[in-house]
């Protein structure tokens, strides 16, 4: 008795389509899939600007002239580093950590720090809150201000 | 099929992730490596300096340069060991510096652990602006 019956059902045709359960499967398990890897090179391209900005910036501030001039060149590196990676809509902001009270005495260390705010577009904000979701990338580089420099 | 080919997916993704964060890992050692030697290469003692006529000429001395070179990399870097730092030739200062890095995802999995090595070099330039010190 056993046997006929299962004998019966693997004789049943399949029913549904293939090629249509495939595409709602894949588009439904792709989809989180896709966002995830723009949001994720979003932030890897911030990173590698925040990196650069941090870096160039700091070696282009313990040469300058003066603080202002060296501040006006980390804005100038900041912004342009960020343009070159297409980070268009990302608030950037610095910091700069003197190891002695003149930031460009000789021989002091200076510690620049980029903070980049990148908007993760793929994320829908929280019903309530007008904030966008965002993720703040922070990178720091370091550099001695020259023992023979010739303008302080 | 689609659980096999998402399952793919994924680990691409990781893979991804964990290369990008070793070229980061490995740019700021590279810069921690330039700006080292560039300490290093201000390391000589200014009263040992010769005027040939038409530039100032310093020697670099060995034990000058890594304890230099020691001091920036213990203030500035967490992470950083100095590997060498000396001057082959007096007027270079060569330095290489090591840090490890491991995959920031999946790394409870495997746990691997990656030695990374950069090595930079500078040479005293008084009084001019330029990048090489």
């Amino acid at each position: 008795m056993l046997s006929r019956k299962t004998s019966s059902m693997s004789t049943m045709p399949d029913r549904g389509s293939a090629s249509i359960e495939f595409i709602v499967a894949s588009v439904a398990l792709l989809v989180p899939l896709v966002a995830l890897t723009v949001t994720t090179s979003q932030i890897a391209s911030a990173t590698f600007a925040a990196t650069a900005a941090a870096r160039h910036g700091v070696r282009a501030f313990t040469r300058a002239e003066s603080t202002n001039i060296g501040l006006e060149r980390v804005h100038a590196i900041t912004t342009l580093v960020a343009d070159d990676h297409g980070l268009t809509d990302t608030s950037s902001r610095w910091e700069l950590d003197c190891s002695r009270g003149n930031c460009l005495r000789r021989g002091s260390l200076v510690e620049l720090t980029v903070h980049l705010d990148v908007p993760l577009r793929f994320i829908p904000a929280l019903p309530g809150i007008d904030i966008a979701p965002r993720v703040t990338v922070s990178r720091s580089a370091t550099a001695r201000v020259s023992i023979t420099s010739v303008n302080r | 099929m689609v659980a096999g080919l998402v399952a793919l997916c994924g680990v691409a993704v990781v893979g991804i992730i964990d290369s990008t964060d070793l070229a980061l890992a490995r740019t700021s050692l590279q810069s921690t490596a330039d700006m080292a030697a560039l300490v290093g290469a201000e390391s000589f003692d200014p009263l040992t300096a010769q005027f040939d006529g038409t530039s100032l000429a310093v020697r670099l001395v060995n034990r000058q340069v890594w304890r230099a070179v020691s001091a920036f990399v213990s203030e500035s870097s967490d992470g950083i060991h100095l590997v060498t730092a000396s001057t082959p030739d007096s007027v270079t200062a060569r330095v290489t510096v090591r840090s490890t890095w491991s995959p920031p995802l999946v790394s409870q999995f495997f746990p691997v652990r990656i030695q990374l090595e950069a090595t930079g070099s500078a040479r005293p330039n008084i009084g001019a602006r330029s990048d090489e010190g």
